[in-house]
């Protein structure tokens, strides 16, 4: 089995509202189980956080009853939207270079970092089309050797890891970002700015149908070009 | 590289340039039998090596004629047409003759006199040849791939190398002209960066009717034809959906559902859950939806990897104990979808003979039948539980493995089940309806003693 790191969308800011969501839930369950004041307003305002009913008002006004009414069932708490895409500049993009997107444009937003989104269109499940990357200063980078590489890897707060996972991406392939026992030939990525200036990226993907044949990817990028380079790592 | 081992293959005891390039493959990659992976690579070398002999032999013959004149080509053309020339070139002198028809400007007449797909066989044969010779650069097998081939091979990402365009050659020279020349479900042939490949879909045939190879394949031509022969997989099931997906869903189950199906499959939802409160919560039809886009949220899109860590990461705690209530099977079937779930698909959550799993690429839930799930080893490639899609192609390289089986079909079929051969055999090869694979399917079982 290939082991790779899972892209986890919102997953740290996921658990930060869980934990919110706890406290909120405690405070709003008093042992006495009757809903504060507050928490019903909260209900209307449409808070994020449900406000589990366990009795209903009237029942606690009216103590005792014979025969209560049934408590309504609290309804579940709403899903998550996932952030916003931006990719009117993919759309103005595509169309600048002749390939109006004529289906629905896509940014991956969880590989978005400084100016650059990741985007790709298509018209159903699994289509991956015209795969760019897009900075805000028009610079653009493909799944081919031609591209704004040398600005895309300069980014700042970009790490091997990760500009590793937004190539592979690029090619619709699996990136390795870390060693693999069973692969020992496949090493961690590397991203190293040289004293004259070009960057190199290296480090290992698996490219579709050949998930098995893990690939070295090294990219090789100037101010005024790239050089990209794949070997086998059976070869290596 | 391949081309100067080629030669020296020719002396028999060199290694190949698969060898030279990627060692001697005795290492099988997790997900492959290595014993298996040895055979195939052993069978490959064997062929290289009987190549690099015909390759020198054919040499030889070449280098005895006498040169070619324009006017002796004007002969032939005249008589025999262009299909002629072709043959009369792989006789004697070839690259001299090319270059004089090239200073004769007959040369890019004759190519667009080649009927698009319709060459005859000794025409085709004696093409086959000077590619698999190296005869012609790069620019020129691309102009000639039209004709023999029925479709334009184009640089698209990256341009067309001499090793790869010659690999991908004589394997589709071996596959059914139905399933090659004939398409019509593949447009062009795309020369693409990187190490991948991709085949048309028949969900998009509209849209995904390339086949795109990539050119930088790291000296693995062993690969490499079995990825030809995958990506062609994938144009015979966009040319004919119809049985295949009939196959598919009927014979195979493997095949897509959607995720309430699929969650009702694996036991459906919990009655009810109690809350943080303490209070017991009904699951009604609201709360159902909720636990249905946990899932459906946890599903990755385009992607190798789940969208989250879990169906319920970052839920508010009444969100998380309502998943907790879930059936096990459920929410194993959800861990055991993993990241390159289909390397892991052995141990894909089980429920009567179906396997359960997502698949984070086409962001559906899938199941895999008994006989499909068998199949999976006979591929040699975990990769065949990406999708139905990867089933069927993955299929179809391993039944059409062996060249040999272009002359005597009976060579064909791989290690595959008999019952996926049977049906390589009614309907892919012979092109026949699903109804008459049944037919037959019945009919075997009533012969099996």
């Amino acid at each position: 089995m290939l082991a790779a790191a899972a892209f986890v969308i919102g997953a740290a800011g996921g658990c930060n509202k869980s934990g919110s969501a706890s406290v909120a839930q405690a405070d709003r369950d008093p042992s006495a189980g009757a809903p504060t004041k507050e928490a019903s307003g909260d209900k209307l305002k449409g808070d994020p956080v449900p406000a589990p009913a366990p009795a209903p008002v009237a029942a606690a006004k009216d103590p005792p009853v014979t025969n209560p009414a049934p408590p309504s069932n609290p309804p579940p708490p709403p899903i998550q939207a996932p952030p916003a895409q931006d990719t009117a500049r993919y759309v103005a993009w595509m169309a600048q270079r002749g390939k109006p997107v004529k289906d629905t444009p896509r940014e991956a937003v969880e590989l978005r970092i400084g100016d650059w989104g990741f985007f790709d269109h298509g018209g159903g499940p699994g289509q991956a089309l015209d795969r760019a990357g897009l900075d805000k200063a028009s610079h653009a980078i493909q799944p081919q050797e031609q591209g704004h590489w040398h600005a895309f890897l300069a980014t700042p707060g970009l790490d091997a890891a990760g500009a590793l996972k937004r190539v592979a991406w690029l090619f619709s392939a699996g990136a390795l970002v870390s060693p693999d026992p069973q692969q020992p030939k496949v090493t961690a990525p590397t991203l190293v700015k040289a004293p004259d200036g070009s960057i190199k990226l290296q480090g290992f993907v698996i490219y579709p149908p050949n998930m098995n044949a893990p690939m070295r990817i090294t990219i090789t990028a100037t101010p005024t070009g790239a050089k990209l380079v794949n070997e086998s790592a059976k070869s290596l | 590289m391949s081309q100067a081992t080629e030669a020296d293959g020719a002396a028999g005891a060199q290694a190949t340039a698969s060898e030279q390039a990627m060692g001697p493959g005795t290492v099988a990659a997790p997900g492959l039998d290595a014993t298996r992976d040895a055979r195939n690579h052993k069978e490959f070398t064997d062929r290289e090596k009987a190549r690099a002999t015909a390759t020198a032999a054919r040499d030889k013959a070449r280098a005895g004629g006498k040169d070619w004149t324009a006017e002796e080509l004007a002969d032939v053309l005249k008589k025999d047409g262009a299909q002629g020339v072709l043959v009369a070139l792989n006789d004697r002198k070839t690259k001299q003759g090319v270059e004089t028809l090239k200073t004769a400007n007959q040369w890019d007449p004759l190519v667009t006199a080649l009927p698009i797909g319709g060459m005859g066989a000794a025409s085709c044969t004696a093409l086959d040849q000077m590619i698999a010779d190296n005869v012609f650069a790069i620019e020129d097998a691309k102009k000639l791939f039209h004709p023999r081939f029925g479709h334009v091979a184009q640089d698209v990402g990256s341009r067309w190398t001499q090793d790869v365009m010659r690999t991908m050659w004589r394997q589709l020279a071996v596959l059914p002209a139905s399933d090659v020349t004939k398409s019509t479900a593949i447009t062009t042939f795309d020369a693409i960066a990187g190490g991948g490949a991709f085949g048309p879909s028949w969900e998009a045939p509209s849209v995904i009717n390339t086949v795109q190879i990539g050119q930088d394949i790291g000296g693995d031509h062993e690969r490499l034809e079995h990825t030809v022969r995958h990506e062609i997989g994938h144009g015979v099931h966009t040319e004919i959906p119809g049985p295949v997906n009939a196959w598919l869903q009927n014979d195979m189950q493997f095949w897509f559902t959607d995720f309430d199906t699929w969650i009702n499959d694996l036991g459906g939802y919990p009655a009810s859950f109690v809350n943080s409160a303490g209070t017991t919560v009904t699951i009604d039809d609201a709360w159902k939806g909720y636990l249905r886009a946990l899932v459906e949220g946890f599903t990755g899109s385009s992607s190798w990897d789940p969208a989250r860590v879990t169906p319920d990461a970052g839920a508010p705690v009444d969100g998380q104990l309502a998943w907790a209530a879930m059936p096990a099977a459920i929410k194993n079937a959800c861990a055991q979808s993993k990241s390159y779930w289909y390397s892991n698909y052995s141990n894909f959550q089980k429920v009567g003979d179906k396997r359960y799993f997502l698949n984070h690429w086409y962001h559906r839930p899938f199941t895999i039948g008994a006989t499909a799930f068998a199949t999976i080893p006979s591929t040699n490639d975990d990769y065949t539980a990406m999708s139905e899609k990867e089933f069927f192609a993955n299929c179809y390289a391993e039944y059409f493995e062996n060249p040999e089986g272009v002359t005597d079909h009976s060579k064909w079929g791989g290690t595959l089940p008999a019952s996926v051969k049977s049906f390589f055999d009614t309907c892919i090869v012979g092109r026949h309806p699903y109804d008459q694979f049944q037919k037959k399917k019945t009919a075997n079982k009533g012969n099996t003693p």
